[in-house]
């Protein structure tokens, strides 16, 4: 069934919140919400399941953190020991900085191509996404759930909210 | 947020008399053992001075911190810091009284010691009785003077643009203040211990030690409220999940500054300064040093990660208070081989007198708390 999403650009989080209580209110869906920071308490309002990216991440800690120190033992205890300064060739004070480092590289750089990966966002691929929701704007974009309601009713809402701007979207 | 109005707390009064009585009889010991075992009873002693400034500290850290950083979340758990910030005359009044303990403490105040040892006759314009003294009231009387500044900013009432500016220029007045005098003062009271040792790092790691406990204590007391009833409501899961989330922050930190100092004496391994490890990383001393390092970080860092236990009030609990006893550990072990030697004990004159100054914290703690309403008016949607 073709859709069409109404996009409304608000200019703070106020607005963006009493737009999703009325949508929530009289029945809109509600296909996505944008904002340039973390809004307390959002995920629970839109019923956005708990991300499952903290997954990702510890793994990639982990695998991180094995690798730092798996190499740095294997190298300086196993495959070619140096003496340094008469210190153990299995010094373990002196892994834990690389191994520290390599833990948060790797569960950095995991976390954030999964994410992209998952939000299919790649090089060359257009977003949609209205403009300036990363830096001072706020998006709602809502959709009707079945023909009960009129369609003009959509961007009536947004607007009554303080919607600068609302555009239409023809997306699925 | 709907308990606008939450009464204010009044603690039973058996737990109050129990506290008391605890911190009395701590307070004995503590006299006897001056008369009977005065360097290991001083020592204890030190252990629980440091641990009581250090929570009492952690109070107006905590308010700077929420204040900075502009934390709405915060602002309905002022009181517990607040209360924290209030018990800190007290503490003065346990400092003077270490001033009296300082010969039984530091090698440094024995002329004679300081006659013979070139190195402690370079340092005798700073490790000196009077100039400690001195210092130790000059430490408290700017503690006491901004954090009183501090803790009476969530009763101002002010347009909220002037409000936010007085909260902000108090609380880095506050911070400034503390990063400066702390590290001071815990150069004279532990470091000092052993008088030919030095590090950089160790003011971090002291504060960083004090900010966890404190962060630790404040938990316990807002996951009990909650349970209790007042704060019902105001401490949410969420709060809980935050409360989680900075005491992993801290715990992390304070293994990070561990490791830091650590790590640099290890690799460098320059005499004046491994003699510190080597006393303590030997016999039974050494066995406690992972100790310390699993219960301070380890286990809370990993426990911690865990959302759903973040959120338990139980589990919060159970892991802040081995935060707490892990600050203790760490106290000890720094504090305690420099005057009992190559071997650790514990026994009634360590532990009565630690004992008496958490209780007399918590005491002073509680009865601070139910002065006030337990949420600052200020801090309900409708003001």
């Amino acid at each position: 069934m073709n859709q069409r999403i109404h996009v409304g650009v608000f200019r703070d989080e106020a607005s963006l919140l009493s737009a999703i209580a009325e949508s929530q209110e009289r029945g809109v869906r509600i296909v996505d919400a944008y904002s340039p920071y973390p809004i307390h308490g959002i995920d629970a309002r839109l019923g956005i399941r708990r991300s499952r990216l903290t997954i990702v991440c510890f793994l990639g800690c982990l695998t991180g953190l094995a690798v730092g120190l798996g190499f740095q033992y294997w190298s300086s205890a196993v495959s070619w020991p140096v003496n340094v300064g008469g210190k153990p060739f299995d010094s373990l004070p002196a892994f834990v900085p690389v191994g520290f480092e390599l833990t948060v590289l790797c569960g950095g750089l995991s976390t954030a191509f999964v994410l992209l990966m998952r939000s299919r966002l790649w090089p060359g691929k257009s977003s949609r996404a209205v403009e300036g929701v990363t830096d001072d704007c706020f998006a709602l974009a809502i959709a009707r759930k079945d023909a009960s309601l009129p369609a003009a009713e959509l961007p009536a809402l947004l607007e009554r909210h303080g919607a600068v701007e609302v555009r239409l979207e023809g997306g699925s | 947020m709907n308990a606008p109005h939450a009464p204010a707390y009044e603690p039973s009064p058996r737990l109050l008399r129990g506290l008391l009585l605890t911190a009395v009889a701590g307070g004995i010991v503590f006299l006897c053992g001056t008369l009977i075992a005065p360097e290991r009873v001083w020592s204890g002693y030190l252990m629980g001075f440091t641990y009581f400034v250090g929570l009492a500290l952690a109070g107006p850290l905590f308010l700077s911190v929420l204040y900075l950083c502009n934390a709405r979340w915060g602002l309905p758990l002022l009181r517990v810091p607040e209360a924290m910030t209030a018990v800190l005359p007290i503490a003065f009044v346990l400092g003077l009284v270490l001033i009296t303990g300082t010969h039984a403490l530091y090698e440094w105040s024995h002329e004679q010691v300081v006659a013979q040892d070139p190195l402690l006759r370079h340092k005798a314009p700073w490790l000196n009785v009077f100039g400690f003294s001195l210092r130790l009231v000059a430490y408290f009387a700017i503690w006491i003077w901004l954090g009183r500044r501090l803790a009476r900013r969530s009763t101002v009432l002010q347009a909220p643009a002037e409000k936010r500016r007085g909260d902000i220029g108090s609380s880095a007045l506050f911070m400034a203040a503390l990063a400066f005098t702390f590290s001071l003062a815990s150069v004279d009271w532990i470091q000092s211990l052993d008088p030919h040792w030095f590090s950089t790092m160790f003011a971090l790691r002291t504060l960083s030690g004090a900010g966890c406990a404190g962060l630790a204590l404040c938990t316990i007391l807002l996951v009990a409220l909650r349970r209790a009833g007042p704060l019902r409501g105001v401490v949410t899961r969420d709060v809980m999940d935050d409360l989680g989330k900075i005491l992993l922050a801290l715990s992390l930190l304070w293994a990070y500054v561990w490791y830091c100092e650590y790590m640099i004496i290890w690799y460098s391994d320059i005499p004046e300064e491994t003699g510190y490890y080597l006393l303590r990383h030997r016999g039974v001393w050494g066995s406690l040093v992972p100790v310390n390092l699993a219960v301070n970080f380890a286990v809370p860092f990993l426990a911690l990660m865990l959302r759903a236990w973040r959120r338990n009030g139980v589990a919060l609990t159970r892991i802040a208070a081995l935060i707490l006893v892990g600050h203790a550990l760490d106290l000890y072990v720094m504090i305690a081989p420099p005057i009992l030697g190559a071997e650790p004990f514990l026994g009634l004159w360590e532990i009565g007198p630690v004992a008496g100054a958490l209780a007399l914290f918590t005491w002073a703690l509680l009865r601070a708390l139910s002065r006030s309403p337990l949420v600052p008016a200020q801090a309900t949607p409708s003001a």
